[in-house]
């Protein structure tokens, strides 16, 4: 299963259905989470906390 | 006598502007010396377009799918249909042999990732839309209509129709809007009076012989997180609809009295309509230097045509 983010980055003609079907499906849960009242469902951005995540299991040593 | 105006707008005749869609009596209206620089010379703000290409791209996704529903398709098939020929239309390639690329607008809103929410967002949004699309007496579906019309002795107008809606037992032309502020009464008082909206009605009354009513607006508010709709109503009675024509009538003879003289006086009163028009800057210099500014900022190519197909 692919994200979104990589999803939006490939060449949309090579696309298989379910990988429409996906991007159609994760936006709709989106604005499921919007009409709940999370007025940043919609960004594709990933929030501060997995970004720090992210950059946390990097286990970076860069010594300079 | 002719006058320089870029070769490729179909839209003049021997120099003078013939064809007039809203876009251009819009610019018109709020300044000639803007109109000069738009539609003579073509001067184009590169950093502006994506606003006009996003715009584009939602309005063509939200006709297609109704068409698709029109012609039998059903809601989630059109829906598959209308963001995969987005997706498609902004995938950017160069060439038949370039792999492409993902359209970068720069804008943290208007860009490819939100143009592909903000239209499924839409069709879940409305999709017990009370509106349904009209069908013609041809049994055709009105929808994505271009028209051009001659109105008077050689003046046509031209634009484009997205769809005629009834709702409430009356037909509509139906318009979407893109935008990035927060839409409430206010936004929507903006389209009465209103160049375009009084166009749509006008055309829609001369090309299908129905009554509109008016123009009904689904609007759009994009941000970074979400997309929020409203939808408005503007409304033209035929009095209304005669008064914008005499007085869009005289407007356009009155541009190409201007263009024949070659004199486009500034209205400065326009300067800060809109956060500000996009030439202020080069207006406000000396006016042998004006070019050089023009040229830094701006550049020179592709001009509006009205007779350009969608």
């Amino acid at each position: 299963m692919s994200d979104l983010t990589e999803l939006f980055a490939r060449d949309p003609l090579q696309y298989e259905k379910q990988d429409l079907q996906q991007i159609i499906e994760e936006m709709r849960k989106k604005r499921g989470q919007f009409v709940l009242g999370n007025a940043k469902a919609g960004s594709l951005k990933p929030p501060a906390s997995e970004k720090a995540k992210a950059v946390s299991s990097l286990k970076l040593d860069l010594d300079l | 006598m002719t006058y320089d105006v870029r070769p490729l707008n179909k839209s003049f005749k021997d120099g003078l502007q013939y064809v007039w869609d809203s876009t251009s009596l819009k610019v018109a209206e709020e300044c000639y010396q803007k109109y000069y620089y738009k539609m003579i010379e073509g001067w184009d703000n590169p950093r502006k377009g994506h606003h006009l290409r996003f715009g584009m791209h939602y309005a063509t996704a939200l006709e297609h799918f109704h068409k698709h529903l029109a012609l039998g398709m059903d809601r989630d098939e059109a829906t598959e249909a209308v963001v995969l020929e987005a997706l498609i239309d902004t995938w950017d390639r160069q060439g038949p042999e370039d792999t492409g690329a993902p359209w970068e607008s720069g804008d943290p809103n208007k860009n490819r990732p939100n143009l592909i929410r903000s239209i499924i967002w839409y069709l879940d949004h409305f999709s017990d839309d009370p509106v349904s699309t009209v069908i013609l007496a041809d049994g055709k579906p009105a929808v994505e209509h271009s028209f051009t019309l001659e109105v008077n002795d050689g003046i046509y107008f031209a634009g484009h129709l997205d769809r005629l809606g009834e709702y409430s037992s009356k037909p509509y032309v139906t318009d979407n809007k893109t935008t990035g502020t927060t839409l409430s009464q206010h936004y929507f008082n903006q389209f009465s009076p209103d160049m375009q909206m009084s166009m749509y009605t006008f055309a829609g009354k001369a090309i299908f012989h129905i009554p509109v009513a008016g123009v009904m607006i689904d609007a759009a508010q994009i941000a970074v997180g979400f997309t929020r709709f409203e939808r408005g109503f503007t409304f033209r009675t035929e009095s209304q609809l005669n008064e914008w024509y005499d007085d869009t009538m005289y407007l356009i003879q009155d541009v190409r009295r201007a263009t024949r003289e070659r004199h486009f006086p500034k209205r400065l009163s326009a300067c800060g309509n809109y956060g500000g028009c996009e030439f202020r800057a080069v207006c406000s210099r000396s006016p042998e230097v004006r070019k050089n500014f023009l040229e830094a900022d701006f550049k020179q190519g592709w001009v509006w045509d009205p007779l350009q197909r969608r």
